[in-house]
């Protein structure tokens, strides 16, 4: 009888694996009390986790193909956005954001020279880094409501991970999803009856990690511009919203608005992929 | 007379005989040795696999082959034969997308995939193996490729044509191509590649 349970793994890999590991590693560090870098861990940990259950028959350590950077890209990310925050002054925090950034779009473009050619390679390579910086920089503003910021994350790679599976790759899909698995578990600490800290390390290392996941798909699955374009101005809304209105947030669910208006960019994206996919009868 | 009559039936008989076991026996017509290029309009590369599986069998094809042969003697024959991964070709745009994406060719990283060979066996009867190295997704591996040739002949403006084809079955595992295994598609691939070359 032929095999054909194809997604239990895929569950197991992308949701279970991911979500599992990341409550593990928040309760251990509850227990450990270590609050602090428990979310940062909670999200680098649990992603990794599930991108080696996924992938690790084909990871190389020394990369060969694009999505061997992720690993070092993830906790690359971890590293660097614990340290911006140690940078006394907002123009050295902006540069180091930028260098590190540009260096994560040189190596998710490295790949695909060869196609692009060098000039197009460069300039794929230095958009990628200036979005990835700007995400990042606006991820550190405060998001109003202690669960919001790693709920809001969820949502958006969430519906990337079901956005990249329907358009173009399963396992970019698969990955986008696990890393909205691990925020879940977040979000479930953030909560006020726990009250782990989701800090601003946490929310720019997922920044990183979803951005990159995105940039990889558009450049090497060609997961449409437009669609990222649209994922990319869900993340911008909570910090719009927290630019705009200033000040305490006067009780009530500060989180609705938020959660609403980015939803909304997030269910078109994965709309034009249903409907893309059932066009195509694939 | 009669016996006249009887004996000529069998000489008629034993040369019709002869005729068909030299028929059997003999192989395509030998292709002039020379140098050969790739017809890119009546080659193609094939590929079968198991589909969730084993459910089915899939089939999708390579539209975009290029390369050289050279036809000799078997230890001086040689063919390399190079197919944008790009072209794969399914009849449904978004399994086309799905193949060229990162999950199987990653054809953007890895624009083409190269067969060079390094040593030909060649029988009269038209089949043999040729073995090689194959580039597939950033791996170089021997591999062997059963040969048969399919004829030889003269194209519509007068040039000459020789038309073979090659099978194997390789691993996609072997040349890092791990996702969906065995779930989404067997690691078993078998590869048909029909070549028309056209004599320079």
């Amino acid at each position: 009888m032929p095999e054909t349970s194809f997604f239990l793994p895929l569950l197991l890999q992308s949701a279970v694996v991911p979500f599992g590991v990341a409550f593990a590693v928040l309760v251990a560090c509850r227990a450990a009390r270590l609050d602090a870098p428990a979310s940062l861990l909670a999200v680098v940990v649990g992603f990794l986790s599930s991108y080696f259950a996924t992938m690790h028959a084909q990871w190389s350590p020394v990369p060969k193909v694009a999505l061997d950077w992720l690993p070092w890209i993830a906790l690359v990310s971890a590293g660097a956005a614990l340290g911006v925050q140690r940078i006394p002054g907002a123009a050295g925090r902006m540069a180091v954001r930028a260098i590190v950034s540009l260096v994560f779009g040189g190596l998710i473009v490295s790949g695909a020279i060869d196609s692009l050619g060098v000039q197009k390679a460069v300039l794929a390579a230095l958009a990628i880094g200036l979005v990835l910086a700007l995400l990042w920089a606006l991820s550190s503003r405060p998001a109003r409501g202690a669960a919001t910021r790693p709920l809001l994350l969820m949502v958006v790679a969430g519906g990337s991970g079901l956005a990249l599976m329907l358009d173009s790759s399963q396992s970019l899909g698969q990955l986008s999803g696990a890393l909205a698995m691990t925020l879940a578990a977040c979000t479930l600490f953030a909560l006020p009856r726990v009250g782990t800290d989701f800090g601003a390390a946490a929310g720019a290392a997922a920044v990183l990690v979803l951005g990159s996941l995105l940039a990889t798909a558009h450049l090497y699955s060609g997961f449409p511009l437009g669609y990222v374009a649209l994922l990319a101005g869900a993340l911008l809304v909570d910090p719009a919203l927290g630019a705009v209105r200033r000040g305490p947030s006067g009780g009530g669910l500060p989180w609705i608005p938020a959660a609403v208006l980015t939803a909304i960019p997030v269910l078109v994206t994965v709309a034009l992929a249903v409907k893309a996919m059932q066009e195509t009868g694939y | 007379m009669n016996q006249i009559r009887r004996s000529v039936s069998l000489a008629i008989a034993a040369a019709g005989l002869a005729l068909s076991a030299t028929a059997f026996a003999s192989g395509p017509a030998a292709a002039p040795t020379g140098a050969y290029k790739v017809d890119p309009a009546h080659s193609a590369a094939f590929f079968e696999v198991g589909h969730l599986g084993g459910v089915s069998r899939f089939m999708g094809r390579f539209n975009d082959i290029s390369g050289d042969l050279v036809v000799d003697a078997p230890e001086k024959s040689k063919i390399s034969v190079t197919i944008k991964t790009d072209s794969v070709d399914t009849k449904v745009e978004a399994l086309d997308k799905h193949l060229k994406s990162p999950d199987f060719f990653n054809a953007v990283q890895f624009p083409t995939m190269t067969f060079t060979s390094t040593a030909v066996k060649f029988e009269a009867n038209g089949e043999g193996s040729i073995g090689g190295n194959l580039s597939l997704h950033g791996v170089t591996k021997p591999v062997t490729f059963k040969l048969k040739q399919v004829g030889s002949g003269k194209g519509m403006k007068g040039e000459q044509r020789v038309g073979y084809v090659a099978t194997a079955t390789i691993k996609r595992t072997d040349f890092g191509m791990n996702y969906g295994v065995p779930g989404a598609a067997t690691d078993e691939v078998d590869l048909r590649i029909n070549i028309e070359g056209v004599k320079q």
